[in-house]
Protein backbone atom coordinates (compact mmCIF):
# COMPACT_ATOMS: atom_id res chain seq x y z
CA UNK A 1 0.00 0.00 0.00
CA UNK A 2 1.41 3.43 -1.01
CA UNK A 3 2.37 5.82 1.85
CA UNK A 4 1.14 8.89 3.30
CA UNK A 5 3.98 10.60 1.46
CA UNK A 6 3.69 8.40 -1.60
CA UNK A 7 0.07 9.64 -1.99
CA UNK A 8 1.18 13.42 -1.75
CA UNK A 9 3.71 12.75 -4.36
CA UNK A 10 1.12 11.51 -6.66
CA UNK A 11 -1.04 14.01 -6.04
CA UNK A 12 1.27 16.47 -7.47
CA UNK A 13 1.99 14.21 -10.37
CA UNK A 14 -1.00 13.61 -11.59
CA UNK A 15 -2.20 17.42 -11.12
CA UNK A 16 0.92 18.55 -13.12
CA UNK A 17 -0.08 15.92 -15.55
CA UNK A 18 -3.79 17.49 -15.87
CA UNK A 19 -2.25 20.84 -16.44
CA UNK A 20 0.04 19.79 -19.11
CA UNK A 21 -1.90 16.97 -21.20
CA UNK A 22 -6.11 17.96 -20.23
CA UNK A 23 -6.38 19.63 -23.48
CA UNK A 24 -4.57 17.44 -25.35
CA UNK A 25 -6.36 14.38 -24.46
CA UNK A 26 -9.59 16.34 -24.46
CA UNK A 27 -9.50 16.60 -28.27
CA UNK A 28 -8.24 13.48 -28.62
CA UNK A 29 -11.75 12.02 -26.91
CA UNK A 30 -13.60 14.69 -28.73
CA UNK A 31 -12.66 13.74 -31.87
CA UNK A 32 -13.50 10.10 -31.63
CA UNK A 33 -16.79 10.06 -29.34
CA UNK A 34 -18.10 13.20 -31.01
CA UNK A 35 -19.67 14.56 -27.67
CA UNK A 36 -18.07 17.37 -25.50
CA UNK A 37 -19.46 16.13 -22.21
CA UNK A 38 -18.35 12.54 -22.88
CA UNK A 39 -15.13 13.45 -23.69
CA UNK A 40 -14.44 15.41 -20.20
CA UNK A 41 -15.70 12.38 -18.69
CA UNK A 42 -13.06 10.56 -20.28
CA UNK A 43 -10.87 12.78 -19.34
CA UNK A 44 -11.37 12.87 -16.42
CA UNK A 45 -11.61 8.72 -15.59
CA UNK A 46 -8.36 8.28 -17.65
CA UNK A 47 -6.61 10.59 -14.63
CA UNK A 48 -8.60 8.97 -12.09
CA UNK A 49 -7.37 5.51 -13.41
CA UNK A 50 -4.14 6.85 -13.57
CA UNK A 51 -3.73 7.99 -10.07
CA UNK A 52 -5.13 4.76 -8.71
CA UNK A 53 -2.20 2.96 -10.98
CA UNK A 54 -0.12 5.23 -9.00
CA UNK A 55 -1.59 4.53 -5.66
CA UNK A 56 -1.06 0.97 -6.66
CA UNK A 57 2.94 1.25 -6.15
CA UNK A 58 3.07 1.58 -9.58
CA UNK A 59 5.75 3.78 -11.59
CA UNK A 60 4.60 4.95 -14.81
CA UNK A 61 8.14 6.16 -16.69
CA UNK A 62 6.57 7.92 -19.98
CA UNK A 63 3.15 9.73 -18.12
CA UNK A 64 2.15 11.16 -21.73
CA UNK A 65 2.25 8.12 -23.39
CA UNK A 66 0.88 6.31 -20.36
CA UNK A 67 -1.90 9.03 -20.32
CA UNK A 68 -3.05 8.39 -23.98
CA UNK A 69 -2.80 4.66 -23.67
CA UNK A 70 -5.47 4.67 -21.04
CA UNK A 71 -7.29 7.76 -22.51
CA UNK A 72 -7.51 5.36 -25.57
CA UNK A 73 -8.44 2.36 -23.57
CA UNK A 74 -11.37 4.21 -22.02
CA UNK A 75 -12.81 5.64 -25.77
CA UNK A 76 -12.28 2.17 -27.22
CA UNK A 77 -14.58 0.85 -24.57
CA UNK A 78 -17.43 3.77 -24.71
CA UNK A 79 -17.43 3.33 -28.44
CA UNK A 80 -18.18 -0.16 -27.86
CA UNK A 81 -20.81 0.09 -25.19
CA UNK A 82 -22.67 3.19 -27.28
CA UNK A 83 -23.08 1.84 -30.63
CA UNK A 84 -25.03 5.49 -30.94
CA UNK A 85 -21.83 7.55 -31.43
CA UNK A 86 -22.21 9.25 -35.09
CA UNK A 87 -22.35 12.00 -36.75
CA UNK A 88 -25.70 12.37 -36.86
CA UNK A 89 -25.33 13.18 -32.96
CA UNK A 90 -22.95 15.99 -33.71
CA UNK A 91 -25.62 17.34 -36.01
CA UNK A 92 -28.77 17.00 -33.27
CA UNK A 93 -26.08 18.54 -30.88
CA UNK A 94 -23.74 20.85 -32.97
CA UNK A 95 -20.03 20.86 -33.48
CA UNK A 96 -19.61 22.23 -30.33
CA UNK A 97 -16.10 24.40 -30.41
CA UNK A 98 -16.19 27.08 -27.35
CA UNK A 99 -15.73 30.51 -28.72
CA UNK A 100 -12.55 32.39 -27.40
CA UNK A 101 -13.02 34.97 -29.26
CA UNK A 102 -10.20 34.33 -31.38
CA UNK A 103 -10.32 30.84 -33.20
CA UNK A 104 -14.33 29.98 -33.76
CA UNK A 105 -15.30 31.60 -37.08
CA UNK A 106 -18.16 30.17 -39.28
CA UNK A 107 -15.99 29.27 -42.00
CA UNK A 108 -13.99 26.79 -39.65
CA UNK A 109 -16.94 25.44 -37.82
CA UNK A 110 -18.11 24.61 -41.03
CA UNK A 111 -14.59 23.05 -42.13
CA UNK A 112 -14.57 20.98 -38.94
CA UNK A 113 -17.95 19.25 -39.66
CA UNK A 114 -16.11 18.06 -42.71
CA UNK A 115 -13.33 16.75 -41.36
CA UNK A 116 -14.98 14.73 -38.86
CA UNK A 117 -17.56 13.38 -41.48
CA UNK A 118 -14.31 12.17 -43.39
CA UNK A 119 -12.97 10.76 -40.90
CA UNK A 120 -15.66 9.09 -39.52
CA UNK A 121 -15.66 7.36 -42.56
CA UNK A 122 -11.95 5.89 -42.06
CA UNK A 123 -11.78 2.60 -40.30
CA UNK A 124 -11.29 2.34 -36.84
CA UNK A 125 -7.54 1.67 -36.92
CA UNK A 126 -6.91 4.41 -39.79
CA UNK A 127 -9.23 7.41 -37.09
CA UNK A 128 -6.84 6.52 -34.18
CA UNK A 129 -3.37 7.13 -35.73
CA UNK A 130 -4.49 10.04 -37.95
CA UNK A 131 -6.10 12.04 -34.52
CA UNK A 132 -2.55 10.96 -32.86
CA UNK A 133 -0.55 12.28 -35.51
CA UNK A 134 -2.57 15.15 -36.26
CA UNK A 135 -4.65 16.30 -33.87
CA UNK A 136 -2.46 14.89 -30.74
CA UNK A 137 0.27 16.04 -32.52
CA UNK A 138 2.06 12.98 -31.48
CA UNK A 139 5.25 11.44 -33.08
CA UNK A 140 5.05 8.37 -35.03
CA UNK A 141 7.33 6.82 -32.06
CA UNK A 142 5.04 7.20 -29.44
CA UNK A 143 1.83 6.04 -31.43
CA UNK A 144 4.10 2.99 -32.21
CA UNK A 145 4.72 2.84 -28.02
CA UNK A 146 0.99 3.68 -26.76
CA UNK A 147 -0.87 1.35 -29.48
CA UNK A 148 1.72 -1.15 -28.66
CA UNK A 149 2.75 -1.42 -32.33
CA UNK A 150 6.03 -0.99 -34.38
CA UNK A 151 6.93 2.55 -35.55
CA UNK A 152 6.92 1.11 -39.21
CA UNK A 153 3.23 -0.30 -39.15
CA UNK A 154 2.09 3.06 -37.93
CA UNK A 155 4.23 5.18 -40.36
CA UNK A 156 2.46 2.79 -42.76
CA UNK A 157 -0.86 3.18 -41.66
CA UNK A 158 -1.06 6.94 -41.47
CA UNK A 159 0.42 6.99 -45.08
CA UNK A 160 -2.53 5.01 -46.05
CA UNK A 161 -5.10 6.79 -43.88
CA UNK A 162 -4.20 10.17 -45.68
CA UNK A 163 -4.25 8.54 -49.07
CA UNK A 164 -8.04 7.29 -47.86
CA UNK A 165 -8.80 10.66 -46.62
CA UNK A 166 -7.64 12.71 -49.16
CA UNK A 167 -9.54 10.76 -51.95
CA UNK A 168 -12.76 11.36 -49.44
CA UNK A 169 -11.73 14.71 -49.63
CA UNK A 170 -11.69 14.74 -53.39
CA UNK A 171 -15.00 13.40 -53.93
CA UNK A 172 -16.46 15.59 -51.30
CA UNK B 1 1.93 20.33 -47.18
CA UNK B 2 -1.12 21.22 -49.39
CA UNK B 3 -4.08 23.48 -48.21
CA UNK B 4 -7.01 21.08 -48.94
CA UNK B 5 -4.52 17.92 -47.40
CA UNK B 6 -6.42 16.00 -44.40
CA UNK B 7 -3.65 16.34 -42.18
CA UNK B 8 -3.97 19.82 -42.42
CA UNK B 9 -7.67 20.02 -42.41
CA UNK B 10 -7.24 17.57 -39.20
CA UNK B 11 -4.76 20.26 -37.91
CA UNK B 12 -6.86 23.22 -38.20
CA UNK B 13 -10.04 21.73 -36.80
CA UNK B 14 -7.97 20.26 -33.30
CA UNK B 15 -7.36 24.46 -32.77
CA UNK B 16 -11.14 25.02 -32.50
CA UNK B 17 -11.40 22.15 -29.85
CA UNK B 18 -10.43 22.87 -26.40
CA UNK B 19 -11.12 23.17 -22.89
CA UNK B 20 -12.36 26.82 -21.42
CA UNK B 21 -10.38 27.58 -18.46
CA UNK B 22 -13.57 27.44 -16.34
CA UNK B 23 -14.04 23.38 -17.64
CA UNK B 24 -10.97 22.94 -16.90
CA UNK B 25 -10.65 24.62 -13.50
CA UNK B 26 -13.84 22.24 -12.32
CA UNK B 27 -11.98 19.06 -14.12
CA UNK B 28 -9.10 19.67 -11.94
CA UNK B 29 -11.25 20.40 -8.62
CA UNK B 30 -13.01 17.47 -9.10
CA UNK B 31 -10.13 15.07 -9.58
CA UNK B 32 -8.31 17.26 -6.65
CA UNK B 33 -11.63 16.20 -4.25
CA UNK B 34 -11.49 12.52 -5.91
CA UNK B 35 -7.63 11.87 -4.79
CA UNK B 36 -8.12 13.96 -1.56
CA UNK B 37 -10.81 11.99 -0.36
CA UNK B 38 -8.60 8.54 -0.76
CA UNK B 39 -5.48 10.50 0.90
CA UNK B 40 -8.05 11.67 3.93
CA UNK B 41 -9.09 7.91 4.37
CA UNK B 42 -5.33 6.41 4.19
CA UNK B 43 -4.14 9.36 6.76
CA UNK B 44 -7.09 8.49 9.22
CA UNK B 45 -6.37 4.73 9.25
CA UNK B 46 -3.02 5.54 10.09
CA UNK B 47 -3.28 7.51 12.45
CA UNK B 48 -5.82 5.63 14.55
CA UNK B 49 -3.10 2.83 14.26
CA UNK B 50 -0.25 4.81 14.94
CA UNK B 51 -0.64 7.88 16.92
CA UNK B 52 -3.97 7.52 18.79
CA UNK B 53 -3.02 3.79 19.84
CA UNK B 54 -1.38 4.30 23.52
CA UNK B 55 1.60 2.57 25.01
CA UNK B 56 -0.80 0.22 27.01
CA UNK B 57 -3.17 -0.44 24.06
CA UNK B 58 -0.37 -1.54 21.72
CA UNK B 59 1.69 -3.55 24.58
CA UNK B 60 -1.54 -5.44 25.38
CA UNK B 61 -2.13 -5.60 21.13
CA UNK B 62 1.16 -7.01 20.98
CA UNK B 63 0.67 -9.54 23.74
CA UNK B 64 -2.45 -10.42 22.26
CA UNK B 65 -0.74 -10.98 18.93
CA UNK B 66 1.98 -12.64 20.63
CA UNK B 67 -0.42 -15.32 22.43
CA UNK B 68 -2.61 -15.60 19.13
CA UNK B 69 0.46 -16.67 17.43
CA UNK B 70 1.96 -19.22 20.13
CA UNK B 71 -1.17 -20.64 21.03
CA UNK B 72 -2.13 -21.26 17.38
CA UNK B 73 1.41 -22.82 16.34
CA UNK B 74 1.04 -24.95 19.94
CA UNK B 75 -2.39 -26.12 18.50
CA UNK B 76 -1.09 -26.73 14.95
CA UNK B 77 1.84 -29.31 16.11
CA UNK B 78 -0.44 -31.21 18.68
CA UNK B 79 -2.72 -32.19 15.53
CA UNK B 80 -0.57 -35.14 15.04
CA UNK B 81 1.09 -35.68 18.34
CA UNK B 82 1.17 -39.21 19.31
CA UNK B 83 0.65 -40.82 23.10
CA UNK B 84 3.44 -40.53 25.15
CA UNK B 85 4.01 -37.17 23.47
CA UNK B 86 3.62 -33.64 25.66
CA UNK B 87 1.01 -32.16 23.07
CA UNK B 88 -0.78 -35.47 22.85
CA UNK B 89 -2.81 -34.38 25.60
CA UNK B 90 -3.58 -30.98 23.61
CA UNK B 91 -5.07 -32.60 21.10
CA UNK B 92 -7.45 -34.93 23.09
CA UNK B 93 -8.54 -32.22 25.37
CA UNK B 94 -8.20 -29.10 23.34
CA UNK B 95 -8.08 -29.87 19.22
CA UNK B 96 -10.62 -32.83 18.97
CA UNK B 97 -12.77 -31.44 21.81
CA UNK B 98 -13.08 -27.91 20.06
CA UNK B 99 -13.70 -29.72 17.14
CA UNK B 100 -16.69 -32.26 18.66
CA UNK B 101 -18.62 -28.77 19.98
CA UNK B 102 -18.62 -27.30 15.89
CA UNK B 103 -20.03 -30.26 14.75
CA UNK B 104 -23.45 -29.43 15.56
CA UNK B 105 -25.44 -31.20 13.85
CA UNK B 106 -26.65 -35.43 13.88
CA UNK B 107 -24.78 -36.07 10.59
CA UNK B 108 -21.76 -34.08 11.66
CA UNK B 109 -21.69 -35.43 15.29
CA UNK B 110 -21.66 -38.94 13.75
CA UNK B 111 -19.22 -38.26 10.92
CA UNK B 112 -16.69 -36.44 13.38
CA UNK B 113 -17.29 -39.72 16.18
CA UNK B 114 -16.37 -42.05 13.12
CA UNK B 115 -13.20 -39.76 11.90
CA UNK B 116 -12.24 -39.67 16.15
CA UNK B 117 -12.05 -43.18 16.06
CA UNK B 118 -10.31 -43.92 13.20
CA UNK B 119 -7.45 -41.39 14.56
CA UNK B 120 -6.79 -44.07 17.38
CA UNK B 121 -6.17 -46.90 15.02
CA UNK B 122 -3.98 -44.74 13.11
CA UNK B 123 -2.01 -43.74 16.22
CA UNK B 124 -1.37 -47.62 17.53
CA UNK B 125 -1.00 -48.69 14.26
CA UNK B 126 2.43 -45.58 13.88
CA UNK B 127 3.21 -46.69 17.69
CA UNK B 128 3.17 -50.33 16.89
CA UNK B 129 5.58 -50.03 13.52
CA UNK B 130 7.70 -47.41 15.05
CA UNK B 131 8.34 -49.51 17.85
CA UNK B 132 7.39 -47.04 20.40
CA UNK B 133 4.04 -48.60 21.51
CA UNK B 134 4.56 -49.13 25.50
CA UNK B 135 2.01 -50.59 28.04
CA UNK B 136 0.70 -47.54 28.74
CA UNK B 137 0.28 -45.63 25.61
CA UNK B 138 -1.89 -49.29 24.87
CA UNK B 139 -3.94 -49.10 27.28
CA UNK B 140 -4.56 -45.57 27.07
CA UNK B 141 -5.23 -45.97 23.20
CA UNK B 142 -7.34 -48.82 23.77
CA UNK B 143 -9.56 -47.06 26.63
CA UNK B 144 -9.75 -44.36 24.33
CA UNK B 145 -10.96 -46.15 21.28
CA UNK B 146 -13.18 -48.07 23.26
CA UNK B 147 -15.28 -45.38 24.61
CA UNK B 148 -15.15 -43.88 21.27
CA UNK B 149 -16.64 -46.51 19.04
CA UNK B 150 -19.05 -46.80 21.24
CA UNK B 151 -20.04 -43.21 21.21
CA UNK B 152 -19.70 -43.33 17.30
CA UNK B 153 -22.28 -46.03 17.42
CA UNK B 154 -24.83 -43.89 19.65
CA UNK B 155 -24.55 -40.84 17.73
CA UNK B 156 -25.00 -43.48 14.41
CA UNK B 157 -28.11 -44.67 15.86
CA UNK B 158 -29.24 -40.98 16.68
CA UNK B 159 -29.10 -39.23 13.22
CA UNK B 160 -31.27 -42.76 12.05
CA UNK B 161 -34.01 -40.78 13.63
CA UNK B 162 -33.42 -37.99 11.71
CA UNK B 163 -31.49 -38.94 8.45
CA UNK B 164 -31.98 -43.04 7.44
CA UNK B 165 -29.61 -42.77 4.71
CA UNK B 166 -27.02 -40.72 6.04
CA UNK B 167 -27.10 -42.79 9.00
CA UNK B 168 -26.56 -45.95 6.36
CA UNK B 169 -23.69 -43.95 5.17
CA UNK B 170 -21.63 -43.35 8.03
CA UNK B 171 -22.36 -46.92 9.86
CA UNK B 172 -20.98 -48.45 6.42
CA UNK B 173 -18.16 -45.74 6.64
CA UNK B 174 -17.32 -47.05 10.52
CA UNK B 175 -17.79 -50.27 9.32
CA UNK B 176 -15.18 -49.82 6.57
CA UNK B 177 -12.47 -48.37 8.81
CA UNK B 178 -12.43 -50.47 11.11
CA UNK B 179 -12.34 -53.49 8.88
CA UNK B 180 -9.30 -51.76 6.88
CA UNK B 181 -7.25 -51.05 10.37
CA UNK B 182 -8.06 -54.44 11.53
CA UNK B 183 -6.13 -55.79 8.18
CA UNK B 184 -3.65 -53.28 8.97
CA UNK B 185 -2.87 -54.38 12.48
CA UNK B 186 -2.94 -58.17 11.68
CA UNK B 187 -0.28 -56.89 9.48
CA UNK B 188 1.41 -55.75 12.30
CA UNK B 189 0.99 -58.41 14.47
CA UNK B 190 2.43 -61.17 12.05
CA UNK B 191 5.26 -58.65 11.64
CA UNK B 192 5.83 -58.11 14.90
CA UNK B 193 6.66 -60.71 17.05
CA UNK B 194 7.58 -58.84 19.90
CA UNK B 195 4.83 -56.68 20.50
CA UNK B 196 2.29 -59.24 19.10
CA UNK B 197 0.90 -60.35 22.17
CA UNK B 198 0.30 -56.73 23.31
CA UNK B 199 -1.80 -56.63 20.19
CA UNK B 200 -3.84 -59.19 20.14
CA UNK B 201 -6.22 -58.24 22.70
CA UNK B 202 -6.82 -54.83 21.04
CA UNK B 203 -7.66 -56.34 17.39
CA UNK B 204 -10.13 -58.56 19.25
CA UNK B 205 -11.52 -55.58 20.38
CA UNK B 206 -11.49 -53.70 17.02
CA UNK B 207 -13.02 -57.34 15.61
CA UNK B 208 -15.85 -57.08 18.12
CA UNK B 209 -16.71 -53.26 17.50
CA UNK B 210 -16.36 -53.66 13.63
CA UNK B 211 -19.04 -56.58 13.82
CA UNK B 212 -21.46 -54.14 16.09
CA UNK B 213 -20.83 -51.48 13.48
CA UNK B 214 -21.73 -54.27 10.40
CA UNK B 215 -24.81 -54.89 12.83
CA UNK B 216 -26.33 -51.68 12.78
CA UNK B 217 -25.67 -50.99 9.36
CA UNK B 218 -27.69 -54.36 8.51
CA UNK B 219 -30.35 -53.06 10.81
CA UNK B 220 -30.46 -49.39 9.44
CA UNK B 221 -30.19 -51.14 5.58
CA UNK B 222 -33.58 -53.57 6.48
CA UNK B 223 -35.00 -50.37 8.25
CA UNK B 224 -34.45 -48.81 4.45
CA UNK B 225 -35.95 -51.59 3.06
CA UNK B 226 -38.61 -52.07 4.52
CA UNK B 227 -39.66 -48.53 4.16
CA UNK B 228 -39.77 -48.48 0.93
CA UNK B 229 -42.25 -51.89 0.83
CA UNK B 230 -44.29 -49.81 3.28
CA UNK B 231 -44.51 -46.68 0.76
CA UNK B 232 -44.65 -49.05 -1.97
CA UNK B 233 -47.78 -50.65 -1.18
CA UNK B 234 -49.29 -47.96 0.31
CA UNK B 235 -48.92 -45.99 -3.30
CA UNK B 236 -50.65 -49.12 -4.44
CA UNK B 237 -53.30 -49.11 -2.18
CA UNK B 238 -54.11 -45.82 -3.27
CA UNK B 239 -53.90 -46.27 -6.49
CA UNK B 240 -56.40 -49.17 -6.25
CA UNK B 241 -58.71 -46.73 -5.00
CA UNK B 242 -58.15 -44.35 -7.25
CA UNK B 243 -59.04 -46.47 -10.17
CA UNK B 244 -62.34 -47.99 -8.24
CA UNK B 245 -63.73 -44.20 -7.91
CA UNK B 246 -62.97 -43.33 -11.56
CA UNK B 247 -64.92 -46.79 -12.19
CA UNK B 248 -67.61 -45.35 -10.24
CA UNK B 249 -67.86 -42.22 -11.96
CA UNK B 250 -67.71 -43.91 -15.03
CA UNK B 251 -70.63 -45.92 -13.94
CA UNK B 252 -72.69 -42.51 -12.56
CA UNK B 253 -72.06 -41.18 -15.83
CA UNK B 254 -73.48 -43.50 -18.18
CA UNK B 255 -76.73 -43.95 -15.87
CA UNK B 256 -76.61 -39.93 -16.33
CA UNK B 257 -76.82 -40.45 -19.57
CA UNK B 258 -79.49 -42.99 -20.29
CA UNK B 259 -82.27 -40.38 -18.13
CA UNK B 260 -81.58 -37.61 -19.97
CA UNK B 261 -81.86 -40.01 -23.59
CA UNK B 262 -85.37 -41.30 -21.53
CA UNK B 263 -86.04 -38.09 -20.97
CA UNK B 264 -85.39 -36.39 -24.09
CA UNK B 265 -87.17 -38.90 -25.96
CA UNK B 266 -90.50 -38.39 -24.02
Amino acid sequence: MASVHDHNSNEQNILSAHSLYADALFRHCFFRLYDRERAKDAVQETFMRTWEYLNGGNSIDNMRAFLYRVANNIVIDQVRKHSEYSLDMLHEKGFDPRDDGSHTRLESVISGREVLQILKQLEDSYQTVLIMRYVDDLMPREIAAILGETENTVSVRIHRALKKAQKLIHYA
Amino acid sequence: MHNNSPQKKLSETAQLIFLTPEEKKAMRFALQRHMRGQSVSLQAWRVYFLSAMQFPLRAAAVVFLGIFVISGTILYRAQNALPGDVLYTIKIEVNERVWGLTALSYESQAEWSVERTTRRLQELEQLATSGTLDEEARNEITSRFEQQAAEASKAIVKLKTERMDRAAGTSSQLETSLRVHERSLMQVVEGRQDISDQLRGILETVREKAKNASAIRMEIEQEIAKTQHEDQTSENTENSSLEQEQLHMNDMNAASTTNDTFLDNR
